[in-house]
């Protein structure tokens, strides 16, 4: 049996950015996921927002974010598979 | 006008194999999108560090029964040649990770105890961020450690309210023992809150801490 989930990644320049950004999806109702950049994505230390399938609506210019991100996430007998395409859309 | 594309199979190769035959590709120039196909995590950090290091934009990342697939678009502007050292700079920035059969291999069988709900020294808000980051990663990493015990104000991160709880549940799951000392959720009065794993007691506690490679945070 599997399964697969898709969220999407946002990366910024800074912490303070991701920090900023994460208070402003918050103020608009959502959860969004402050996370360690995946390793996968960028090898220097940061973090990033993740938001879960299904809020991409919200997320526009202002967050100030580097770029976007689609994580797809499969799960199955043999474990988790994730896979990460690029948005080309930058705020 | 359509985009050339190229595609490296770096796969069976030790490192900095991946990471060499991809800066002779962008030395080469003459393709817009590259593709390198690698075998092992290890490779595949190597080589997209270098590739962001060399003015690539890493398009995507895939994985497929062990073998990871980078697309990038090529910096040709800016690849390792537009050092003014020479390129020493992405020599250095792609220095090769070390090889492991996982993740994060040698954490197996390790101890990690946690000991404040703050990592580090300095700003509340930043140690917040950072001993939630660090939870996080510990959740998805290929191995986890064997157990995980909190004490003095780190029991606030196994308790009612805290934004790790989903992360050590996930753990908690994966087999890894969770710890929290029972003196501690007293004297914070948050015994009633405990949310995931069991309360443990000094001596266990420390036996535990010398039976083995423990990680203090």
């Amino acid at each position: 049996m599997s399964s697969a989930e898709e969220a999407v990644i946002l990366t910024f320049h800074s912490v303070h950015a991701a920090i900023r950004a994460g208070r402003m999806l918050e103020s608009k109702g959502l959860s969004p996921g402050l996370i360690p950049v995946p390793r996968e994505i960028a090898s220097d230390c940061g973090f990033c927002l993740l938001l879960e399938s299904g809020s991409g609506g919200a997320i526009d210019p202002a967050l100030e974010y580097e770029a976007l991100w689609k994580r797809r996430m499969e799960v199955d007998g043999k474990g988790r598979r994730k896979t990460y395409e690029r948005i080309e859309t930058d705020a | 006008m359509s985009e050339s594309r190229r595609t490296l199979d770096a796969r069976g190769l030790a490192c900095p194999g991946p990471v060499i035959m991809l800066k002779k590709a962008l030395e080469e120039g003459g393709s817009d999108i590259l593709e390198v196909m690698v075998d092992n995590a290890a490779a595949r950090e190597n080589v997209s560090r270098y590739a962001t290091h060399s003015g690539c934009v890493l398009l995507s990342v895939r994985e497929d029964q062990g073998i990871f697939t980078l697309s990038m678009r090529a910096g040709a502007s800016e690849g390792a040649g537009a050092h003014a050292d020479g390129g020493k700079e992405a020599a250095k920035e792609a220095e090769p990770l070390p090889e492991k059969p996982g993740d994060a291999g040698s954490a197996d069988g390790a101890t990690v105890l946690v000991a404040s709900d703050r990592l580090g020294r300095g700003a509340d808000e930043l140690g917040a961020l950072l001993i939630k980051g660090f939870i996080y990663a510990l959740a998805e990493a290929d191995v986890p450690p064997r157990r995980i015990i909190f004490m003095n104000a780190g029991v606030r991160l196994s308790t009612e309210g805290s934004p790790s709880l989903p992360d050590l549940v996930r753990l908690s799951g994966r087999g890894v023992e969770i710890l929290s000392c029972g003196t501690c959720l007293d004297y914070y009065g948050v015994k009633e809150k405990l949310s995931v794993g069991r309360i443990s007691n000094m001596y266990e506690i420390s036996a535990f801490l010398l039976e083995g490679r423990t990680v203090t945070i």
